[in-house]
């Protein structure tokens, strides 16, 4: 029961993609989907289906749910005010959710200690990022009477959404005691795609040169979209028939797309490591259930002369008045068009540098023949995903330990976007084949959850068998 | 069982995850108060506009349809408009301008005149709120009327000067949570 709040808890509450914890942490299988190039540490595993991985992240970079709905004596509208003033343009918020369907892996080879591995599964992600429209935040907010001459750029107005399921399967070699490589084919089906990233123009008020004012649109705003038209057609009110669209293109009925991730492991010394990876090098083709939407033109307005409408003596003001205003309701219609499109999958790059120490001669090892292995390992990773406006970039500093056999812990301080501040503890857990981890980050955040910016949590549990554990 | 002492600690942290007061029931009190300005009519004419066939043109009326208050967010919304006029006439007559409002019967609403003297300087405003609001909010056509008072001062060809007039409407909005 417990179990079961927290995972509610996770997926209510959890943002982000860095999953710095799980990077490296090879003692989890799942690392292989952050580097396909890591060390495997077994033998074989499969994921428990459905609760193998669950990945929640959710972040703002600047203002918090609590920032605005504090309960406290200041006015609502002045909280939401001094929070539309101190955000940027580059604020965003990003949703990401992540669960494995499932998930399995095993060592294979012609010599006597399987070099080669073969990994695959299949999960559903949900990637959403809004960047914060700031221009038109303040001329709702604020109106244009005192901000003649302010230029309110269209072009803040980004965002993407997409819902997707993912069939991968990666193969990994440890070519020789330092080298090791993998590589991972993925096939994406989308299920539905929201895309508004391309936007520009803008609306401005000048003084005019027959009146008061000039008040200038130059709009060129498009939104792409793919799955969504058709269910927005039956004005939702056929669900379990949207349930079964949604079933059929998880399981690649949707829009379909290629990916590859490729990574690698270089063991300098016996105690220094450097990794990195590159993950969904890929595009996803929109050609299904296409339904496109733009805003384009320029229209300029000072008023009208209603006493000498124009040159031509037959004009009725009225005549001249409704030309005006045609051209500004047909600057506003929106175009509907079915072109198809291809979106690029965000790119992720992981890369880190590690130094292993401390070696456990005591108590529980049978010495005789196996290789003793370092108890604790200190690094740095870095973390850059691209996304519309800028990549996103995390720094951390990870402490690993092994505290006994069948459990090992992680500790990470990451710098990035949204925080100076965050500390993340994770564990792995294995007995008895079972395998149990927990990640989570922003610690010092779970003080006040309505006040965090980031917060994500990944779970899992694995079936395990490892080697030299016979 | 030593080993899952750690689990059940980690367990308990999470379950302290807590949050301080937050109160939704705040966006009731969600209301902003937008003001846009938007040009209006505007005239420059020289006095010369005012002849037809070398006679003086002393009435001039035209008329627009609007239906912009048919549009619910601006009838709901807008709790006053300030129709701001500048004037400058160099030309030696007087003038006024009539802004008629009429609904969709034919009824007239609301009636301002505007009188601005001969070689003047003029500013103007007719603020609508509450009743004179719902007249403008009643309003289908606008009628326009520009009139030149009989004078002996005949505009004739070389009459010197211009009438100039710029406008623009301040519109306050009230923005209220209606859900």
């Amino acid at each position: 029961m417990r179990l079961f709040v927290i995972i509610v808890l996770l997926v209510q509450l959890t943002v982000a993609q860095n999953k710095q914890l799980l990077y490296g942490f090879n003692d989890i299988p799942q690392s292989l989907l952050l580097n396909p190039g890591a060390e495997v540490k077994n033998d074989w595993y499969f994921g428990i289906p459905l609760i193998s991985h669950i990945h929640a992240n959710a972040g703002t970079s600047e203002a918090t749910v609590y920032d605005i709905f504090a309960n406290n004596d200041i006015n609502f509208n002045t909280k939401l005010q001094n929070a539309v003033y101190s955000m940027k343009s580059n604020d965003f918020v990003t949703i990401n959710e992540q669960v494995d369907i499932f998930s399995g892996g095993f060592a294979f080879g012609n010599s006597f200690e399987k070099n080669e591995y073969i990994s695959f599964g299949f999960y559903q992600e949900t990637d959403i990022i809004t960047y914060f429209p700031k221009d038109y935040a303040i001329l709702v907010l604020e109106g244009n009477a005192d901000n003649i001459n302010r230029r309110y750029n269209a072009g803040h107005l980004k965002v993407s959404g997409e819902a997707l399921s993912v069939f991968h399967v990666g193969y990994n070699k440890k070519v020789n005691k330092a080298f090791t490589f993998g590589v991972r084919g993925k096939l994406y089906s989308s299920v539905v795609n929201i895309n508004s990233v391309k936007n520009s123009g803008y609306f401005v008020t000048t003084p005019g040169d027959n009146n008061r004012y000039k008040h200038i649109f130059d709009l060129n705003m498009s939104l792409r979209t793919s799955g969504l038209a058709s269910l927005l057609e039956d004005d939702n009110s056929d669900l379990p028939n949207d349930i079964d669209t949604f079933k059929k293109r998880l399981f690649f009925g949707g829009n379909l797309g290629l990916g590859l991730d490729a990574g690698f492991t270089y063991r300098l010394t016996d105690q220094w490591t450097i990794d990195g990876s590159v993950a969904d090098i890929g595009f996803i083709r929109h050609s299904k259930d296409v339904e496109n939407y733009g805003v384009n033109g320029r229209f300029e307005y000072e008023g009208i002369n209603p006493f000498f409408p124009s040159l031509d003596e037959n004009e009725t003001a009225d005549d001249y008045w409704s030309n005006i205003e045609d051209e500004f309701s047909e600057l506003f219609t929106v175009d509907t068009t079915n072109t198809k499109y291809t979106t690029w999958r965000p790119v992720k790059l992981n890369a880190s540098v590690n130094y292993a120490f401390g070696k456990n001669r005591g108590r529980d090892c049978d010495c005789l023949t196996e290789d003793l292995e370092y108890q604790n390992a200190v690094g740095l990773q870095l973390y850059s995903i691209f996304r519309p406006k800028q990549p996103q970039v995390a720094l951390t500093a990870y402490y690993y330990r092994r505290l006994f056999k069948g459990l090992q812990v992680k500790g990470t301080y990451t710098v990035d976007s949204y925080s100076f501040y965050n500390l993340g503890l994770g564990l792995s857990s294995q007995f008895a084949g079972v395998q149990f981890y927990l990640l989570a980050d922003n610690l010092l955040q779970y003080k006040n959850l309505y006040d965090a910016q980031n917060v994500s949590l990944q779970i899992g549990f694995n079936y395990i068998f490892n080697k030299n554990e016979n | 069982m030593k080993r899952y002492n750690v689990i059940i600690i980690l367990f308990m942290v999470l379950q302290y995850a807590c949050t301080k007061d937050v109160d939704f029931d705040q966006i009731n009190d969600f209301e902003i108060n937008p003001v846009f300005e938007t040009s209006f009519i505007y005239l420059d004419e020289p006095a010369s506009r005012f002849l037809d066939n070398g006679q003086e043109v002393t009435f001039t009326q035209d008329f627009i349809l609007v239906n912009f208050f048919e549009d619910e967010v601006l009838n709901d919304e807008v709790i006053r408009i300030d129709l701001n006029f500048e004037l400058n006439n160099t030309i030696s007559r007087n003038f006024n301008i009539q802004l008629d409002f009429v609904d969709q019967l034919g009824q007239v609403q609301h009636t301002f005149v505007i009188n601005q003297p001969a070689n003047s300087v003029n500013s103007f405003t007719e603020t609508f709120e509450n009743s004179t609001l719902d007249a403008l909010k009643n309003s289908y056509q606008i009628y326009f009327t520009l009139q030149l008072p009989p004078s002996n001062n005949t505009i004739n060809q070389n009459t010197p000067g211009r009438i100039q007039l710029q406008s623009f409407a301040k519109v306050y909005f009230q923005i209220k949570n209606t859900l």
